[in-house]
């Protein structure tokens, strides 16, 4: 391991089977790692590694578990037996769940050993990780900036050398742009694809678990583990494992690109229409044809997302009152006085332990769900934006006939800095633009590295051509820029071949 | 059918103060001034929703068009009691304890 970007799941499970590797090694090296740059980013809530090393010299190479001793990072919102989960928010401080997710029990079971669970926006609701009751998780490439949200801690974890796998939620863009962010791969698979079970909802319609890696053949590899069917997921399609390595290194010239047209968009970076223009360049020459689309319902899609996904929240998290779990007010005494610490009956103990343990942003988004479903508002803002999303959908599935794969850039600005984004949260908001749609129709999406830019102490200042390889300790000031591939649903296939056949030419 | 941005309900004072008794959230609580601004600005940005023609399209239910699997409804080892009380912080005996819903005169 010697710098980052640098673990990738195929090249160490290669390794393990010549015998040059023994994941006691490996594990040891991500621990240093870890206890190298922890401190400087802040990407776990907390490590595992003494279970990851349980047992492990009884470890032997098995064709059939082909990456068994790679160790991954599990974001704090998935369910772990015997590890706290507590989707870094108070009111679920200690909570150590008794069963695990089926994505979680899937890696186990191929043999992949967790060595931490990473930082993330509370409850999943963030695109910076700075709404994390821990404290907020730095980018990797320029310790100053936010590595994205909501799973920026596993993507900060990949970037920086921790681990060669992290798992994120992706509810509207919460994998995808912080692999951006972080220069990884991040790939949000369809509704359906991937069970839910064991993932705390956040927006039960939105949301999908999904892999960040180092490459995309990493990603596929992932995927092809957390995949198939599981009767504890009713909104699962039940469909088999695929096996995208069938096509994956075919190239794309039979693929029809769309580009989502951003020149007229003057909320999106300079550097990323520059880069993203390069990008477009690139696929000119590579896929079948190339056209450009646009989206007629792409104005009103961040409001929509905004009120459905708050709606589910609202829903999602009324049963966090302090009884079941986390901590909680005391209850009232009888002859002594109520404060804030304690309940003065059953409405107050809700009031106090909800107040005291969700942070702004959950708060807010409860609020908002609240407000969306009420009585009197309902059908101007939940049931209309349940209708453009239907009307979303509708566009999209038309589209699908023209085209088989869009690009877009995955976030409309390089990372920004810390607390740059926290004073607004509609500011907050407006990065998720790219990565709303795909949320809203249900469509599979991948964010790949699309370029670099330079930055000097003003801010961003030029694109420059590569990353220079280096590890957190030989600091360069570059930042990546994501690009987005989009496909039509339950076509990661197609997905998956696009952004190799991109990756192959460009990392 | 569009609507004009005026036909947007508006927010107030006592709305916000519906939604938090609804939401089980505390007044009181730090920072509830600065949600009651924000809501009102988002809220403001959203009214972009009524700018959009939905007349004739159904709300989204599912986004999968697939209908919804259910497993068998059978009996399986689950959480034991122990497990199912393992993560609260008050309980009594083999029971969650919470305030009473009886008012002292009932």
């Amino acid at each position: 391991m010697d710098g980052l970007n640098d673990l990738k799941m195929e090249k160490l499970a290669d390794e393990l089977k010549r015998g040059a590797l023994h994941p006691r090694n490996l594990i040891q090296q991500c621990n240093k790692q870890v206890d190298r740059i922890e401190s400087a980013i802040n990407a776990l809530n907390r490590e595992t590694f003494d279970r990851a090393v349980a047992r492990i010299d009884e470890w032997q190479y098995d064709p059939a578990r082909p990456f068994s001793g790679i160790p991954y990072v599990q974001k704090d919102n998935i369910c772990t037996t015997g590890i706290a989960t507590d989707c870094s928010s108070m009111i679920l401080q200690g909570f150590v769940p008794p069963y695990a997710a089926t994505v979680d029990a899937r890696a186990l079971q191929a043999g992949f050993r967790l060595i931490g669970k990473s930082n993330m926006d509370e409850f999943s609701m963030g695109s910076s990780t700075e709404y994390s009751a821990w404290g907020p998780t730095m980018n990797p490439w320029d310790t100053g900036r936010v590595p994205g949200g909501s799973s920026g801690g596993s993507a900060a974890a990949v970037a920086s050398g921790m681990a060669p796998l992290a798992f994120g939620s992706d509810t509207g863009g919460s994998v995808r742009q912080p692999a951006a962010f972080c220069g990884c791969v991040g790939l949000r698979p369809t509704y359906g694809r991937v069970s839910r079970w064991g993932l705390i909802a956040f927006a039960s319609s939105l949301d999908q678990i999904g892999p960040i890696t180092n490459t995309v053949r990493d990603a596929a590899h992932a995927l092809m583990v957390i995949e198939g069917p599981d009767e504890f997921d009713s909104t699962l399609v039940q469909r088999p494992k695929e096996n995208y390595f069938e096509t994956i290194e075919n190239g794309m010239s039979d693929l029809r690109v769309g580009v989502l047209d951003v020149s007229f968009a003057d909320w999106v970076d300079t550097r990323v229409k520059e880069s993203f223009e390069k990008n477009v360049a690139w696929f000119d020459g590579h896929a079948k044809s190339l056209q450009e689309i646009s989206i007629k319902s792409f104005d009103m899609i961040l409001a929509a997302y905004y009120i459905i996904a708050p709606a589910e929240v609202s829903s999602n998290l009324a049963r966090f009152d302090g009884i079941q779990y986390g901590p909680s007010v005391d209850l009232k005494e009888e002859g002594k006085e109520v404060d804030e610490n304690t309940a003065a009956d059953l409405m107050d103990f809700y009031r106090k332990n909800r107040g005291q343990g969700f942070g702004p942003e959950v708060t807010r988004r409860i609020m908002l769900g609240t407000f969306a479903l009420s009585s009197g508002y309902y059908d101007a803002y939940y049931q209309r934006a349940q209708k453009v999303r239907s009307r979303l959908r509708a566009e999209m599935d038309k589209l699908w006939t023209d085209v088989d794969v869009i690009i877009s850039p995955t976030s409309p600005t390089p990372p920004f800095m810390l607390e740059s984004a926290t004073v607004d949260p509609y500011e907050m908001y407006q990065a998720d633009r790219f990565v709303l749609m795909q949320a809203m129709a249900g469509c599979p999406a991948i964010s790949v590295n699309g370029g670099w830019t330079e930055i000097d102490d003003d801010g961003v200042t030029k694109l420059v051509k590569s990353k220079r390889r280096n590890c957190f300790g030989k600091y360069t000031k570059r930042l990546p820029i994501g690009l987005q591939l989009t496909t039509a649903p339950f076509m990661e296939g197609n997905l998956l071949r696009a952004a190799r056949t991109f990756e192959r030419e460009h990392v | 059918m569009k609507l004009k941005e005026s036909d947007m309900p508006q927010i107030t004072d006592d709305v916000i103060a519906r939604v938090i008794e609804l939401a089980r959230l505390d007044p009181l609580a730090p920072g509830m001034a600065m949600h009651k601004h924000h809501l009102s600005r988002i809220l403001e940005h959203f009214k972009v929703l009524s700018k959009v023609t939905v007349e004739g399209i159904d709300p989204t239910i599912h986004i999968n068009p697939t209908p919804i699997s259910l497993r068998d409804d059978k009996v399986l080892n689950w959480l034991s009691q122990e497990e199912a009380l393992a993560n609260t912080r008050v309980r009594t005996d083999e029971f969650f304890r919470a305030p009473s819903i009886h008012d002292e005169g009932d």
